[in-house]
């Protein structure tokens, strides 16, 4: 057995062991994407970096346990840290949240996003509505693939349509995937617009985005696959 | 000459003046809104119908469900849309909840300090402890059971044009009605104290003018005929036969007259004019003719409507419906009126439908039609207070004069939704 001290705090783990298996003897959590077994590689999300006593970032499920290993968990170094690492994480998805099987609350990314301050991920990421209940699969101008999450969708979730209150995601490729979404159900462009024009019209970039959303359903309509 | 001056009402929803001045021998008042203009009537302008509701609600956070089912109604009417009993039903029930957690902020926070004689809401704690601390237990429950079965406690969104969108089940109605069941007692006990620390100024009210909307069925549910004073009874959609709208100068919200006189709208109207409609209203011994009763009718009120919503879920538990439509898109031509009584009093939105869109849209709110009413009460007010053209006590009157406006509880953020724009009346 070997003693690591996590936050000030005293635990005995076996030799061997990594920094997580004492964080979680000491029931400090940090978070960790490893469950995801085919997507992430051990220590390559990098999610669960910890600091040492000697300022050196580790990730905890891959660093060895020696005796004497001080640890802290919730330094603003390490929130940095987390916060670009998610950052990153968000930057390589491929954002389709409404067809996502974990959509409607089992968004693990959606849950760091929010913890850690990161925008990005659509409303749809925490909407319920699956398939046809779906109020875009229903023909309806839901801007929930386009809107930000992180408002615990009220609106979908009582039936009805996001109106964005919450502000634009602007990523060009989701934009164009939400176009693709849009366009396989029947919605058009004139009627997204409408309702986008509710809360963002007076955005700065609202020019912008209304240009790239008018080019991603060009691009829908030219011929592309749902 | 300037007999009393109210620079900024503290403890009312929005900013406001009040001023009374000596005209050679006339005395006059004016209820002077210096809040920023809002504009909804323009924002709305354009829109399609469907998305009315959720421009019209956001107008006041403290009553949008009024500001909801009176828009919901009025595009109701201008498409001939029928939502069925059932929905009717629901939308009072949440429409009730929102009245009684309103009139409880009201009391017990804002204008209570005044009778026991205290700066503000933590004077009041240590006066009366346990009042305030029912109060907020009360509020919560309430808060709890509009989000239960509306969706959301500041613009709800299950309520929608034609019927709703999301069906409440048997389960959530009957916890609902549970919630309110459990503070049906400590609603009664809050009032019952807060009515012992009431003791209301005397006033006469210069002009008993006062309306009402005719409830379906019992006392506060939503109905399409409005009662007067006069005992005239008009449809919403001839409101402009007998209500007129003007703009003073001096305000930023529109002031109502009906028949050249100022008209008052609120609990103490309601009860006035629809007492026939009450199976249970406990209303102590009251003078009728004082505006400052307006405070004890809706202290009284707040058990009734806790009781009645709790009664209505119930029945609406027992006989569930299909409520849910999808919404309507197809559009049509006409216009539409929707009247309810929100918090503060009748509350009329009016829209014009052509097509998909709306092209005219009139709002007028409880606060614009007491405005004028405001000004008359504190005008005689004055003058009963006045001797030799001096008051008698001049910080006295300021702060009778200040209590006479939150026993009105206006609300300014939905009074200022329309103003003048260069000297042009918009909407």
């Amino acid at each position: 057995m070997v003693r690591v001290i996590v936050n000030d705090k005293e635990v005995h783990v076996p030799e061997g062991e990594t920094i997580l298996t004492a964080l979680k003897k000491a029931g400090d959590a940090v978070p960790t994407l490893c469950f995801f077994r085919h997507m992430y590689r051990e220590a390559s999300c990098r999610m669960c970096l910890v600091e040492l006593s000697n300022g050196k970032l580790v990730p905890a499920c891959a660093y060895p346990v020696s005796d004497g290993l001080e640890v802290r968990t919730d330094t603003p170094r390490v929130r940095e840290a987390r916060r670009t690492v998610v950052e990153f994480i968000l930057s390589i998805h491929r954002i389709r949240c409404w067809s996502c099987p974990r959509k409607g609350g089992n968004c693990e990314l959606l849950k760091l996003a929010t913890a850690y301050w990161v925008e990005g991920i659509p409303v749809c990421s925490s909407c319920p509505l699956y398939g046809k209940d779906c109020l875009v699969v229903k023909g309806e101008p839901c801007l929930g693939p386009i809107t930000l999450a992180g408002c615990g969708d009220p609106c979908p979730s009582n039936g009805s349509p996001c109106i964005g209150c919450r502000g634009p995601v602007t990523r060009k490729d989701v934009l164009e995937a939400a176009a693709q979404f849009y366009v396989s159900n029947g919605v058009e462009l004139k009627d997204v617009l409408e309702v986008a024009s509710m809360f963002w019209e007076g955005l700065p970039n609202y020019d912008a985005l209304k240009a790239s959303l008018e080019e991603a359903f060009e691009k829908a309509l030219g011929g592309g696959t749902g | 000459m300037r007999l009393a001056r109210v620079e900024e009402v503290d403890r009312v929803f929005g900013h406001l003046e009040l001023e009374v001045l000596k005209d050679g021998v006339e005395v006059k008042a004016f209820f002077k809104v210096t809040h920023g203009a809002r504009f909804i009537e323009l924002t709305v302008n354009g829109r399609p119908y469907w998305e009315v509701p959720y421009i019209a609600s956001r107008i006041c956070g403290a009553c949008s469900i009024a500001h909801y089912v009176a828009s919901i109604r009025a595009v109701e009417h201008a498409l001939g849309l029928d939502a069925g009993e059932w929905v009717e039903d629901f939308r009072d029930a949440v429409n009730m909840v929102q009245i009684a957690q309103n009139h409880l902020v009201h009391l017990a926070f804002l204008a209570l300090p005044d009778y026991v004689e205290v700066q503000g809401l933590s004077d009041l704690k240590s006066r009366a402890g346990r009042l305030v601390v029912n109060s907020m237990k009360l509020n919560a429950a309430c808060l709890k059971a509009i989000k239960l079965i509306a969706g959301r406690i500041v613009n709800p969104n299950t309520l929608g044009v034609g019927g709703l969108l999301k069906q409440p089940f048997k389960g959530p109605l009957l916890k609902a009605a549970d919630y309110l069941r459990e503070c049906e007692a400590l609603a009664r006990e809050v009032v019952d104290e807060a009515l012992t620390l009431l003791e209301v100024p005397e006033l006469k009210d210069p002009a008993n003018n006062c309306i009402a909307v005719r409830p379906r069925k019992t006392y506060l549910t939503t109905g399409d005929e409005i009662l007067t004073s006069a005992g005239l009874s008009f449809k919403p959609s001839n409101y402009k036969e007998h209500l007129e709208e003007v703009q003073p100068e001096y305000s930023n919200s529109k002031a109502v007259i009906l028949g050249g006189a100022p008209v008052h709208v609120g609990a103490r109207a309601r009860y006035e004019l629809l007492r026939n409609y009450l199976h249970d209203l406990n209303i102590p011994e009251v003078d009728l003719g004082n505006p400052f009763s307006n405070l004890i009718i809706k202290a009284a009120e707040i058990p009734y409507c806790i009781t009645a919503a709790r009664e209505i879920l119930e029945d609406l538990a027992r006989r569930t419906a299909d409520a849910v439509v999808d919404p309507p898109r197809d559009g049509g031509e006409g216009e539409g009126v929707g009247v309810v009584e929100a918090p503060r009093g009748l509350l009329i939105h009016h829209y014009a439908v052509s097509g998909k869109r709306i092209v005219n849209a009139n709002i007028i709110t409880p606060t614009e039609i007491n405005a004028r009413h405001i000004e008359a009460s504190a005008k005689a007010l004055t003058v009963s207070s006045i001797s030799d053209g001096r008051p008698l006590n001049a910080d006295k009157l300021q702060r009778k004069l200040t209590m006479l406006v939150r026993a009105y509880d206006p609300c300014l953020p939905c009074a200022v939704h329309v103003s003048v724009v260069r000297g042009r009346m918009h909407a």
